[in-house]
């Protein structure tokens, strides 16, 4: 019942994102087979399998641009839409009410807002796989699943610490504050420290790949040598601990 | 009275935006003295002492303390536009004190004179709190006189005001202040990432010249001051402001 309570809070604005994605999908994907053709810039479909996998590997890029910034914004945004949204809506005095335990509120909500964060990163990619095999007449996705399965596990932690900040500080709009100034926080420090290759530079920044838009979510994934993997590991452990931590906060919160 | 208020709603936020932006400019400037000894000891190593190497250090100083006063600076106009922007008198509407607010012997418009008055004040402390903060280290390093640093300022304010026009203004449409603070970010987001993908995916560069032209102001290689932009930036926030005043006056409630 809260499940749908939930969901449904958020069905118009899963809906915005999904359009919104498919758009900027669509933004990054078609040109990929463009070329300048006096002067112009047309389509050329791709005559060999090696032009047809550079225009893979230019869609990918793109693909994983734009599920990065599509997937950390609406993270933040469903985050924050938890929890923190029933206590600024005064809706806790009825909630505990239901003959449900309080952890049953939280570990709900929190599932609904990953599942329509699967939905927002799984339409797209779908969008952006059919969109390079119309124009490829192939599949040669390469790195596009390890980069989204990178940025997944990025916006799942970013979602679950809105979620937790929002439900901590009673306030959807002080969880999604305080969250944006540590990503803003973060990739600053990042320049600072990973040009310099300072102690904390593996947390920072492993590697640069010069062939990609990557910012710190995929270099994890992507780094030659393939030694940090428990960097993603650390992020998905944290994301399933915040919850955790939201619930003690919940149960003992005097309602 | 709505400006005590106003203040009194935002003053936690504005107090801990100031301390931070003035730690971020003591330990920036810290870190900086810092590298800036490391490396001219180095080039004293070297070479013999001379008078050069101390005029080194000057200069690489003062560029090392201006380029973080605009870094920092830029991050701090963000935040403090984007956070006191969605504290704007739209969030009475998602605070249910919209009704009350109205019954106040005030015309609607001075309501938001007053929520820009007390935000714009604060925006323009913290972000000038990250350059006080370097202040004393550009005299510790006997480097080029503050001014050049203090020039870059009216930009960065400029730019501040812009966003806080932006946040205010989606607050008053959105009718609650998460929901300005989320549109207001997603139209930020749009400005830096829109021209960049239609430049580089599209080949289009119109986009991205209108773009580079509005954030020079940003450059680490500019020592000028940008009297256009600076004076597009005022005017983008005027016309947020004119656009705040239209839709209060005319909004049913």
């Amino acid at each position: 019942m809260f499940f749908w309570n939930c969901w449904l809070r958020n069905r118009l604005r899963l809906a915005a994102y999904l359009v919104l994605g498919c758009a900027l999908i669509l933004l990054g994907t078609l040109p990929v087979t463009m070329k300048s053709v006096d002067g112009h810039w047309v389509w050329v479909h791709p005559k060999t399998v090696e032009a047809a996998v550079t225009a893979w590997s230019d869609g990918v890029e793109h693909t994983a641009a734009v599920m990065m910034f599509l997937l950390l914004f609406a993270a933040a945004d469903l985050g924050s839409l938890g929890l923190g949204e029933s206590a600024a809506r005064k809706e806790y005095d009825f909630l505990i009410t239901r003959p449900r335990p309080r952890r049953h509120f939280v570990w709900t909500a929190w599932l609904t807002g990953l599942a329509q964060l699967c939905f927002v990163a799984l339409i797209p990619l779908a969008v952006a796989l059919l969109t390079l095999y119309v124009l490829t007449y192939g599949i040669y996705p390469d790195r596009l699943w390890l980069l989204c399965v990178g940025t997944m596990v990025l916006a799942a932690l970013v979602f679950s610490m809105t979620f937790a900040m929002a439900l901590a500080t009673e306030s959807r709009r002080n969880g999604f504050e305080v969250v944006f100034s540590l990503l803003i926080v973060y990739y600053v420090t990042r320049l600072f420290v990973g040009s310099s290759r300072g102690g904390l530079y593996w947390f920072f920044s492993l590697q640069q790949s010069p062939n990609t838009y990557a910012m710190g979510a995929y270099d994890w994934f992507l780094t030659a040598q393939r030694v940090h993997y428990f960097v993603p590991l650390l992020m998905i452990a944290t994301t399933a601990v915040l919850p955790f931590l939201a619930q003690l906060r919940f149960e003992r919160q005097d309602l | 009275m709505y400006l005590w208020k106003t203040w009194h709603d935002s003053r936690t936020r504005v107090v801990v935006y100031i301390l931070a932006a003035l730690s971020v400019g003591l330990l920036s400037g810290l870190e900086v003295v810092t590298w800036a000894n490391w490396h001219t000891l180095q080039l004293t190593l070297e070479r013999p002492i001379h008078r050069n190497n101390w005029d080194f250090y000057g200069d690489l100083t003062f560029d090392l303390l201006r380029w973080q006063v605009i870094g920092y600076g830029q991050v701090a106009a963000l935040l403090a536009g984007l956070s006191l922007g969605a504290s704007g008198v739209g969030r009475e509407y998602g605070a249910g004190t919209m009704h009350f607010v109205l019954t106040r012997p005030r015309a609607r418009t001075n309501f938001v004179f007053t929520d820009w008055m007390t935000g714009l004040t604060a925006m323009v402390i913290v972000v000038g709190a990250l350059a006080y903060g370097v202040l004393p280290f550009l005299w510790f390093a006997h480097a080029q006189g503050p001014g050049n640093i203090l020039m870059g300022l009216p930009s960065l304010w400029a730019l501040g005001a812009a966003i806080f026009g932006l946040a205010s203004f989606t607050t008053l449409v959105g009718g609650s202040a998460p929901k300005g603070l989320v549109l207001s970010v997603a139209g930020v987001l749009t400005y830096l990432f829109l021209p960049a993908a239609l430049y580089e995916w599209w080949h289009m560069d119109t986009l991205i010249k209108a773009q580079n032209w509005t954030l020079q102001i940003l450059s680490r290689d500019s020592y000028h001051f940008h009297w256009s932009v600076t004076v597009f930036w005022l005017a983008a926030a005027a016309s947020f402001l004119g656009a705040s005043l239209l839709w209060i006056k005319f909004r049913e409630v």
